[in-house]
């Protein structure tokens, strides 16, 4: 099986995983090999078959509705590389540029602070999450 | 016919509500809203490294009562999956979900009459929240603050049954009433406990496919959910009149401009590679479990509304009214289960009682009047300790301080004036120093005996009883 | 008499209750020997000043760890201890927590010496994936000394730790106790707490013991096993007196067992040393008296390819989370918030890790899902048939643990699949869940080699057995490798060259 680099620089995106051009190029090759390897697997029908999602036949493990203190804050935030105010910090997310307070199309979909919307993402592009779709 | 006439619109909700645990779905920091930043964290809900969720029970529960109560099927094997999508408010940069086998499927909510099919209730947990140093594009920072990450979150999506905008407003509200009712969320949309997005497509009557739908987000009151459909409809009405297309997209409702807006940039073809947590196992639901969830569901809105048509005999509007609200309609079945006419009761909460909540903008729990409060009022009015007029001040002041009325009365010398030679006295002098009015209404001139008894009440600083006042003075004056 | 270094922990502890030696003389012993051969092994990649734990008040007859010191694998949390999992990603990451497996030996009195060296995030079957460095065998320090737990294989095996946790996700614990020709288990799915350990795929996770033999395996075993309630996959099922089974079992006579040898497990790529040490040691067993018997598992040759889906799949959402926001490694180099995920990344993540990550994406995304993970997790399911139907007929499995003794450092970076095939006998078993443990049983070119018993769902006891009974009946387990500290570092100048020219 051979995927092209093209796929490959895709899937890098979806794991915000940076690829140099060269790496690119060496995992275009071996993972074209291991899928070809893995391709094995539809020797066998499995149209019949249950998958294994979970070895043991376990369900319903619950834990009590019991507050417990978690931790405090500066032990909370003492692993990040970069903290403010008591608050984890990372780059801007709306863009530079962009007219001050007119939130994007992906903070939008998100959990805004300010909106206070819901973490449902937009629908579009397959195997996307559930939603009220009427078409 | 105008054009909007011609068409119909197809609606489809998506509401988020926060579940009202006392922890997190999957650990136990707290949920109280408010707190310092990341000051309810611990090392599962920030994700850090080797931490494994455990789902809280509660969770369960609450959900299942509002599946029940929304008339879903429960599913007998459910189970929860990674919706993988990196962000800084998913501590884990994957949000824990259920995808394809949610809770519960197939329910619906009765709202005025027309049944609104409910698609799906799943749970999820919640996302941080970020927020941004400073407004302008030249600040370079986002602050994350972990406190909501891992909340309990039950996703409730209707089919696009809805038709217009106010059907909207009104599912929404019925479904705020139920979940208040069984318990289960504080569905307060100012503090995000209650969230809605919309989707909205327009088609000619009489069509039976649909639209191209835009789906709506940044609603933060009912009255944005209902105005920003009527903008988008007529929106896509005029889009189609024009002969041009509906977009698919994404559009912010814009509060001050009551208008929509497209969202800026293009959005992400987003893969959220679903698949099944594996550090969850799944979830089991018996027969057993569901009965004894079933007995935790009080009488819902629906029902409630009947009953106090049936029982209490108010009017279908006033029943309807009370019980919108979980609290006002205990409120009035406790007042209307002791006093003799339950429709005063309906016409007391309905009138002072709201209209001073809406000015006050305080909810139901926070005026400490009781039923037993506006019971003792009431029942001082009929045995002519308080006249009509007082009652209401007393009322007032009740609504602010919960004190008794007979307190109120008492300590501010309120009680009615029945005695006989007391409203006498005070009929005479009355007379005696308004001799050309008296001779007015002699005359013939009716609206002059308001004027005496007007005289009469004022100079009882209002306690006279009315009645006997009106008495007297007919009599001394030789009308009766 | 035995170096103290080189003691089970069971003997240590007889010493302590009859007094004959303390805390600190074994800490001192465990120390030097550290310091002699730990530059040419190279299985720490923290050492502490000195242990932790309370062992070393003196109070150490009470509980069966008590005052033995003993070695982490680093993608074990400990509270207020880095936590690296051999990753640049996570350089600096201090957990605030203990995991529950670092707890329970804590609360028994067994004392913590350092973390070791691994793969990164366990993606490895050599440890030279480390982002650190390669950890070399005590056997030959120019061969690998396994994977991914070899710091602590090695460990062990070099003197350097009494025992040592590792975990197993597709042979981590088992294929590096075999190169080093020490013990190691992988319990049942469950049994062991997965809180606190680093997650590389959660469904094939489980910690195990690295031990110098089967009787400390048990008695470490028996510590770390059992419920907790918070790993929802954690068994609630008793755990049963490992050590007292063993001890109180008949170790001479294995009659009545049934043990089944599953023939596919000897022919790809098997080594002939390999196969002759491990047939030898099936003899033994028969000699002991069990009724042994050919069999076949006929999905074995899928299981690979399963596993490179499955495992990827479930570790490209599990190492979502570094990022460079919340702990671990941010790179500089960035110019907004998907710049500063990519490059973190970019530059936190070794090769293996990327290319797992890679896979496991590919294979979870948008219209590949239903062939790649959903099949492979069906086919995981005939896997499981395949064992459920041969456990019908027997008591037990047993099967080389590495097709291949231990090989040289270099060796197999170029060629991913051909590093992948060192597991191909250890990963059937952590996707069917089942226990297993490896023995040593001999040696070939002069390197140990490993024999795999493997048992049904929870049956530890009975996989503990055989092994006990085998070791009791040979002496491989007493084999130590004489590793000359002076010598040894003489070799590693002399290869240092040659493994960076193979780099």
């Amino acid at each position: 099986m051979s995927i092209t680099e093209e796929t490959v620089r895709h899937v890098a995106w979806l794991a915000r995983l940076g690829l140099s051009d060269e790496e690119v190029e060496i995992f275009t090759g071996q993972l074209g090999r291991i899928l070809g390897y893995v391709a094995k697997l539809d020797e066998l029908d499995t149209t019949a078959v249950t998958p294994t999602f979970h070895v043991l036949d376990m369900y319903n493990v619950f834990r009590e509705d019991e507050p417990r203190p978690g931790l405090p804050r500066d032990e909370a935030l003492a692993n990040a590389p970069d903290a403010s105010l008591g608050f984890f910090r990372v780059p801007r997310i709306i863009k530079s540029g962009a007219p001050a307070g007119s939130p994007t199309a992906e903070e939008m979909s998100r959990t805004s602070s300010r909106t206070g919307a819901s973490p449902t993402g937009p629908k579009s592009g397959a195997r996307t999450g559930p939603g009220g779709d009427e078409s | 016919m105008s054009e909007n006439e011609r068409y119909e619109a197809v609606i489809g909700l998506e509401v988020h509500v926060e579940l009202g645990t006392k922890t997190k779905i999957f650990c136990n920091c707290p949920t109280t809203f408010g707190g310092e930043p990341n000051t309810q964290v611990c090392p599962v809900c920030l994700g850090l490294p080797g931490v494994l969720p455990v789902l809280n029970e509660k969770v369960l529960r609450y959900a299942l009562r509002a599946a029940l109560a929304l008339n879903c099927e429960v599913a007998r094997f459910s189970r929860f999956d990674r919706k993988n999508y990196p962000y800084p408010d998913l501590p884990k940069n994957y949000q824990i979900s259920q995808y394809d086998l949610p809770l519960a499927r197939n329910g619906y909510v009765e709202v005025n009459g027309r049944r609104i099919r409910i698609k799906r209730l799943h749970l999820e947990e919640d996302a941080g929240k970020l927020l941004h140093e400073g407004d302008g594009a030249q600040d370079k920072w986002s602050l994350v603050d972990y406190n909501r990450a891992g909340v309990p979150l039950a996703e409730i999506v209707s089919e696009p049954d809805i038709r217009t905008p106010s059907e909207a407003r009104a599912y929404l509200e019925s479904l705020k009433a139920i979940l208040q009712y069984i318990g289960v969320s504080d569905c307060k949309m100012e503090e995000g406990s209650l969230r809605c997005d919309t989707n909205v497509s327009v088609r000619r009557k009489g069509e039976t496919g649909f639209g191209t739908r835009t789906e709506l987000k940044n609603l933060n009151s009912f009255k944005a959910v209902e105005k920003s459909l009527e903008y988008e409809i007529a929106r896509q009405i005029s889009v189609l009149e024009d002969g041009e297309e509906v977009v698919q997209e994404t559009r912010a409702w814009d509060e001050s401009r009551e208008i929509t807006v497209p969202l800026r940039g293009k959005e992400e073809a987003h893969d959220y590679r679903y698949f099944p947590d594996p550090d969850l196992v799944p979830v089991v639901v018996d027969q057993a479990l569901l009965d004894e969830i079933r007995k935790e569901i009080p009488e819902l809105p629906s029902a409630k509304r009947q009953r106090f048509i049936r029982e209490y005999g108010i009017p279908e509007y006033d029943a309807g009214v009370l019980t919108a609200d979980k609290r006002l309609a205990d409120f009035f079945d406790e007042c209307a289960s002791r006093y003799r006419d339950p429709k005063v009761v309906s016409n007391w909460l309905m009138g002072e009682y709201l209209k001073y909540a809406n000015a006050t903008g305080l909810s139901f729990a926070e005026i400490p009047v009781t039923p037993e409060g506006l019971v003792e009022l009431l029942n001082l009015q009929d045995e002519g300790v308080i006249s009509g007029k007082i009652a209401k001040t007393v009322f007032e002041e009740m609504l602010k301080t919960g004190e008794r009325p007979s307190e109120i009365v008492k300590k501010r010398g309120l009680v009615q004036i029945s005695d006989e030679n007391a409203i006498y006295a005070v009929v005479d002098e009355v007379i005696a120093s308004n001799p050309n009015v008296v001779r007015d209404y002699l005359g013939g001139k009716e609206k002059a005996f308001g004027f005496l008894v007007g005289q009469v009440m004022k100079a009882t600083g209002g306690k006279a009883n009315p009645a006997k006042v009106n008495a007297a003075l007919k009599k001394r004056l030789g009308k009766e | 008499m035995t170096e103290l270094w080189a003691m089970p922990a069971w003997k240590i502890h007889e010493l302590y209750e009859k007094g004959k030696t303390s805390v600190e003389e074994v800490c001192r012993t465990l120390y030097r020997r550290i310091e002699e051969v730990e530059p040419s092994v190279k299985a720490y990649i923290k050492l502490l000043p000195e242990p932790d734990g309370k062992g070393a008040d003196g109070r150490v007859t009470g509980s069966p760890l008590g005052g033995i010191p003993y070695a982490l694998k680093d993608n074990i949390c400990t509270a207020g201890i880095e936590t690296t999992c051999g990753s640049r990603i996570l350089s600096g990451f201090v957990p605030p927590y203990d995991a529950t497996v670092a707890a329970a030996l804590k609360k028994a009195g067994a004392m913590l010496l350092g973390k070791t060296n691994m793969d990164e995030f366990a993606m490895g079957s050599s440890c030279e994936t480390s982002a650190f460095y390669p950890t070399r065998n005590p056997w030959d320090l120019r061969c690998v000394p396994g994977g991914s737990s070899g710091g602590s294989a090695a460990a062990v095996a070099g003197g350097e730790a009494v025992f040592a946790l590792g975990s197993d996700t597709g042979g981590s614990v088992r294929q590096p106790a075999s190169f080093c020709g020490v013990v190691g288990m992988k319990p049942t799915y469950g049994r062991v707490s997965r809180y606190g350990l680093v997650a590389f795929a959660s469904s094939l996770d489980q910690i195990g013991p690295l031990t110098r033999d089967v009787r400390d395996c048990a008695r470490v075993l028996g510590v770390i096993a059992g419920h907790d309630p918070r790993d929802s996959t954690s068994a609630v099922a008793e755990v049963p007196d490992y050590e007292r089974g063993l001890l109180e079992g008949r170790k001479d006579d294995l009659r009545g067992m049934r043990i089944g040898v599953p023939k596919e497990y000897f022919a790809q790529g098997i080594q002939a040393g390999v196969k002759h040490a491990v047939m030898e040691a099936i003899k033994t067993i028969q000699e002991l008296g069990a009724f042994v018997e050919e069999c076949s598992l006929p999905h074995t040759e899928y299981a690979m390819a399963a596993y490179y889906l499955i495992a990827p799949a479930e570790a490209s959402s599990n190492l979502a989370r570094y990022d460079g926001v919340k702990y671990g490694y941010r790179s500089e180099h960035w110019s907004d918030l998907t710049g500063l995920y990519t490059k973190t990344r970019m530059e936190g993540f070794g090769p293996e890790v990327k290319r797992r990550i890679m896979l496991g994406t590919y294979a979870l995304s948008a219209g590949y899902y239903d062939a790649f993970y959903l099949k492979a997790q069906k086919v995981r399911t005939l896997i499981r048939y395949d064992f459920a139907k041969a456990f019908e007929r027997f008591d037990l499995l047993v099967a080389p643990t590495s097709p291949t003794v231990a090989f040289r450092i270099g060796e197999r970076m170029d060629d991913p699949l051909t590093m992948y095939l060192s597991d191909v006998c250890t990963i059937p078993i952590n996707l069917a869940g089942l226990p297993a443990i490896s023995v040593p049983c001999g040696f070939s070119e002069g390197l140990p080699v490993g024999l795999q018993i493997i048992g049904k769902p929870f049956d530890e006891p009975g996989v503990l057995r055989v092994a006990y009974a085998y070791e009791q009946a040979t002496e491989w387990h007493l084999r130590i490798p004489h590793l000359d500290g002076v010598e040894a570092a003489k070799r590693i100048a002399r290869n240092d060259g040659q493994v960076s020219a193979d780099e």
